[in-house]
């Protein structure tokens, strides 16, 4: 037997393929969230309608503030490889930012449509399965979004300080492009559709 | 990798504002009240659209290996259509009374 994958077969670290396999993974809970989601709104008569229910434009603003603090994130990645550790450490810290903001504005969110009488196991439109998985699918992606930024705001400080290398940014950025990604589909599937 | 660009930056900020004129279209779309499978239709291409603008350009898969790229792709869009087409079918069956 000879094997001629070298030490890097996929041409990355292994860092990087175990975050892209964890991606995969932390992906396909998601999946199994969004159709199990599905298949309780296909079974169900009625389903809020989601223009009442959420005040869209806000929404779209949470979006807006994920969407760019992707967009300040890659540009970190690309400033930690040209070893640019000012500019790749602020931008982190306003990819921070951004993830905080959006958390700030989930947590309005939901204490507003809790003060309606959104529950796990109720609510006004008498439809049980739009609390329990708005609740479950926003909030295991909130989580997601409350880790990234413990990370986030570890990194600038890491990278402030030198301590980091530009893989290490890479891999943070990885992460935190998989919690948008994962936003991209919970906006269209849950809010829109 | 050798990148032929000067500056990386202009590509992020260019996917940055394609990425928020489609979320602007998907919104537009959703509220213009088109018929349920037309906005189903125009709403999953613009989200799988973002989905590969995403991984491609801010989580760099274009720099990668073909494979990994395949690999994470059809992982995801695979099985998550599995699981999409064994249960959606079975909610419309509970909801017509089916069996």
């Amino acid at each position: 037997m000879n094997w001629s994958g070298g030490v890097a077969p996929l041409g990355m670290s292994w860092q990087k393929v175990m975050m892209w396999i964890f991606i995969v993974t932390d992906g396909l809970l998601f999946a199994g969230f969004l159709a199990s989601y599905g298949f309780a709104r296909t079974a169900a008569p009625s389903w809020p309608n989601q223009q009442e229910v959420f005040h869209l434009w806000f929404i779209s603003l949470m979006t807006f503030v994920l969407i760019s603090s992707s967009a300040t994130m890659a540009t970190s990645v690309a400033a930690a490889r040209l070893a640019d550790w000012k500019k790749a450490s602020t931008m982190v810290l306003l990819t921070f930012a951004g993830g905080a903001v959006f958390l700030a504005m989930q947590a309005y969110e939901w204490g507003g449509l809790i003060r309606e009488g959104v529950t796990i196991s109720g609510n006004p439109w008498n439809v049980p399965a739009f609390g329990n998985y708005f609740f479950l699918i926003t909030g295991f992606h909130g989580t997601h979004v409350l880790i990234g930024t413990v990370v986030l705001l570890t990194l600038s400080f890491r990278a402030r300080a030198g301590k980091t290398t530009a893989a290490g940014v890479e891999l943070a950025g990885l992460y935190w492009h998989f919690v948008d990604l994962v936003w991209v589909f919970v906006f269209t599937l849950f809010y829109l559709v | 990798m050798e990148r032929s660009e000067t500056s990386p930056y202009g590509t992020l900020w260019k996917t940055w504002g394609l990425l928020l004129a489609l979320t602007v279209v998907m919104v537009f779309v959703d509220v213009m009240g088109l018929p349920r499978i037309l906005l189903l239709v125009v709403l999953i291409a613009a989200m799988l659209t973002k989905a590969f603008f995403i991984s491609s350009r801010f989580m760099d898969l274009r720099h990668e290996k073909m494979v990994v790229g395949l690999a994470v792709a059809f992982s995801l869009l695979f099985f998550g259509a599995i699981l999409f087409a064994l249960m959606i079918p079975d909610g419309f069956a509970i909801l017509h009374g089916g069996r």
